[in-house]
């Protein structure tokens, strides 16, 4: 390639500097008449040796390249050789016709494009047009019916016939650099039309002149061009060759972040099937019953009724309490406890029984977190207030559930309904080892007593199966977010 | 082909002449532009040497367009404002009847033979670019209207003109045929030329 670029110095006819800054300018062909300067955009005139300073257009950094294409740089193209040697920003605004469900119409819009004009070295010339949506050859054209777009109509170029015109419109330059062989001034215009056929479109452009009459007409035909074949045109470039590497290095760190983000995804997507097992075996291996008793009760297992007494006993019993826990128990007593005057109606009378397990139950396991369920079963319409203290080995509550049950059916305006509450369980968590007693009041109106039937239920450990469930969702939610962030990462496909 | 030999009046050169209708030659070495009249040699202008900006072809040069032989006569170069562009005077197949101009302009490359005009030709003031005019039998498309000048000539050449002189022209295209055509309006003369566009690749040269 090198070698190539050698023979196209070779035929340089001009190397100079700039008149307006200074900069250092090839020419590389010699029918070049104007040359932009890449450094400050001033359009010198290179047919005599003064290189005055016809225009200035704005600065290059105004108008970056699109892509990897750059001035100076050799492609293959037709089986030669050709080199970029300059680069015009056209702005075209222009009507775009378009056809949806049936209906058609025109669009105003506004777009932007580089035309690039390369040169092989026998002095062929043809233009890349590169914009937001790709590239396109385009190559002089002469047609067997020539016409320009009358508004929205055209003929076809090849037979004559009306086609179709897709755009039409008018074209100004921003920018120029590198060479060209007409002159660029800014404000330059065409008017174009634009009709596509068999994959190409075909192009009918008019240079204007400075009243704004037509100068010329030509004709083009232009060919879309893939990335990856405008990539491939240039492989043998330095530049090329140099930008390929620098981006295979970009890929391969973008590949490797990439494979390490999807191996973060998937240790969360395992993570989370861990955690849906970890689930399920807690939901239905949730721990052995710790405890389970029904109350009232012919045979009350570890437990025995320590009391049997009317409110007015209770609440003295209550009153003397050692501990500050039992004396928010009081409070928590419902009012009948506290407001039950001695002249008790026989239906109004309450019952209160103090049940409390006999034996100690030992905890061996430290942080061992438990539910305690407790339940009514109601055979009629009543209600009953419960409360189930957990007390340490010195007679302290350390947890306490209380709690109201009740069962009544409503009459409604078209059904009866059930208005009940008949379970209420709590998680606690068991601090040091050591060994505990279970402490449950029940009270509830005396002449409905037989109608309800209390369970209490220990379990352990059978709650973290609701933990596992949350972190479930937490884990599936940052999997997700893991999972997309994997898949947007980009491992580039352009340069 | 009755060859002629002159000798330049400006550097003595000797110049072989081939074309019986050339009334100019550009001496290929002193840049002398001569007129060839029955009076005999009139050196005319500044002496002009084309600047070269690559070409295949060359005064002298033979090879084949296509199926057909051609030799390079001369050469023409005009400028205009957006550039120049080169004219070469062939000879095609032997046949040194009919001129043929190979125009060459930014490496596209259209084989022009003259055509005589039958009947009105529009006046170049009179024409547009845009609109279709009649000539001879042909619709012709105007493409372009502008006006050059001689930039300077090479070789031998059927006409006399003298660098700087001013051409008007038009450039269309013959609807129906996808013809190129140009029409010069030179000084007491208008030529209405055919053209066909040649690949670079049609174009074969020998030495």
């Amino acid at each position: 390639m090198s070698k190539i670029r050698e023979e196209f110095r070779k035929k340089t006819v001009k190397q100079l500097k700039c008149t307006n800054c200074g900069g250092e300018i090839t020419v590389m062909a010699k029918r070049t008449n104007y040359v932009g300067c890449n450094f400050c955009g001033a359009v010198l005139d290179t047919n005599t040796d003064e290189y005055r300073v016809i225009n200035q257009l704005q600065p290059p950094n105004d108008f970056p390249p699109k892509s990897f294409l750059r001035i100076g740089m050799i492609g293959n193209f037709f089986g030669k050789h050709y080199m970029i040697i300059g680069r015009t920003r056209w702005q075209s605004n222009y009507m775009e016709y378009w056809a949806e469900d049936g209906e058609t119409g025109w669009d105003a819009e506004t777009w932007e494009y580089d035309e690039w004009v390369l040169i092989s070295e026998d002095s062929q010339y043809f233009y890349v047009i590169e914009d937001a949506s790709g590239y396109a050859i385009s190559r002089s054209y002469t047609p067997k019916f020539p016409n320009i777009n009358q508004g929205s109509n055209i003929k076809d170029f090849d037979i004559g016939k009306n086609r179709q015109l897709l755009e039409y419109g008018g074209s100004n330059v921003l920018f120029f650099e590198g060479e060209s062989t007409y002159q660029i001034k800014p404000g330059d215009a065409v008017h174009f039309g634009m009709y596509e056929k068999s994959k190409k479109a075909y192009v009918v452009e008019s240079r204007l002149n400075t009243e704004g009459k037509i100068k010329e007409i030509e004709f083009f035909s232009e060919t879309p061009v893939i990335y990856a074949d405008m990539l491939k045109a240039f492989e043998d470039d330095d530049t090329v060759k140099s930008r390929k590497e620098e981006i295979k290095g970009k890929l391969n760190e973008l590949e490797i972040k990439k494979k390490k983000r999807k191996t973060t995804a998937n240790l969360f997507f395992i993570a989370c099937i861990a955690v849906l097992l970890c689930f399920f075996y807690t939901l239905y291996n949730s721990g052995d019953d710790f405890l389970t008793q029904q109350f009232p009760c012919s045979d009350c297992g570890k437990f025995k009724i320590v009391s049997d007494k009317q409110p007015e006993a209770v609440v003295q019993k209550q009153s003397v309490g050692k501990t500050q826990k039992q004396t928010s128990l009081k409070k928590m007593q419902p009012a009948p406890v506290k407001t039950q005057s001695p002249a008790i109606h026989p239906d109004s009378a309450r019952t209160i029984l103090t049940y409390e397990s006999g034996e100690l139950i030992s905890v061996d396991t430290k942080d061992r977190i438990f539910t305690i369920k407790l339940s009514a079963k109601f055979a009629g319409e009543t209600e009953c207030f419960v409360v189930l203290e957990v007390l340490n080995d010195s007679n302290e509550v350390v947890q306490q559930i209380a709690q109201e049950f009740h069962y009544y059916v409503e009459e409604g305006s078209e059904d009866d309904y059930v208005d009940s509450n008949e379970s209420e369980s709590k998680d606690f968590q068991i601090d040091k080892n050591a060994a505990y007693k279970i402490r449950l009041i029940t009270d509830m109106p005396e002449k409905n007593k037989d109608q309800i039937t209390f369970k209490l239920t220990l379990n352990k450990a059978s709650v973290m199966s609701s933990y596992f469930l949350i972190l479930l969702f937490l884990f599936i939610f940052i999997w997700v977010a893991l999972y997309l962030r994997y898949k947007m990462t980009k491992t580039g496909k352009k340069l | 082909m009755e060859e002629k030999t002159i000798n330049c009046p400006s550097c003595g050169a000797q110049l072989k002449l081939k074309y019986r209708f050339s009334k100019m030659v550009g001496c290929p070495y002193c840049g002398q532009n001569i007129y060839l009249t029955n009076d005999g040699l009139t050196p005319v202008g500044d002496k002009v040497v084309l600047a070269d900006y690559g070409s295949v072809l060359g005064v002298g040069k033979t090879g084949k367009i296509k199926d057909q032989t051609f030799e390079v006569l001369g050469r023409m170069r005009f400028d205009y404002e957006d550039g120049f562009w080169d004219e070469w005077l062939l000879v095609l197949n032997g046949n040194w009847d009919k001129e043929y101009w190979l125009q060459e302009d930014e490496g596209d490359y259209v084989l022009f033979s003259k055509e005589n005009i039958k009947g009105e030709i529009p006046a170049f003031s009179e024409s547009a670019v845009g609109v279709v005019v009649s000539i001879n039998t042909r619709q012709i498309f105007i493409a372009e209207k502008n006006t050059a000048k001689v930039n300077g000539g090479e070789g031998e050449l059927p006409f006399q003109v003298q660098p700087g002189e001013q051409a008007d022209f038009i450039d269309g295209i013959s609807y129906g045929e996808g013809l190129p055509v140009s029409i010069e309006y030179m000084p007491g003369e208008t030529a209405l030329n055919i053209g066909k566009v040649i690949e670079l690749s049609d174009i074969k040269i020998s030495n």
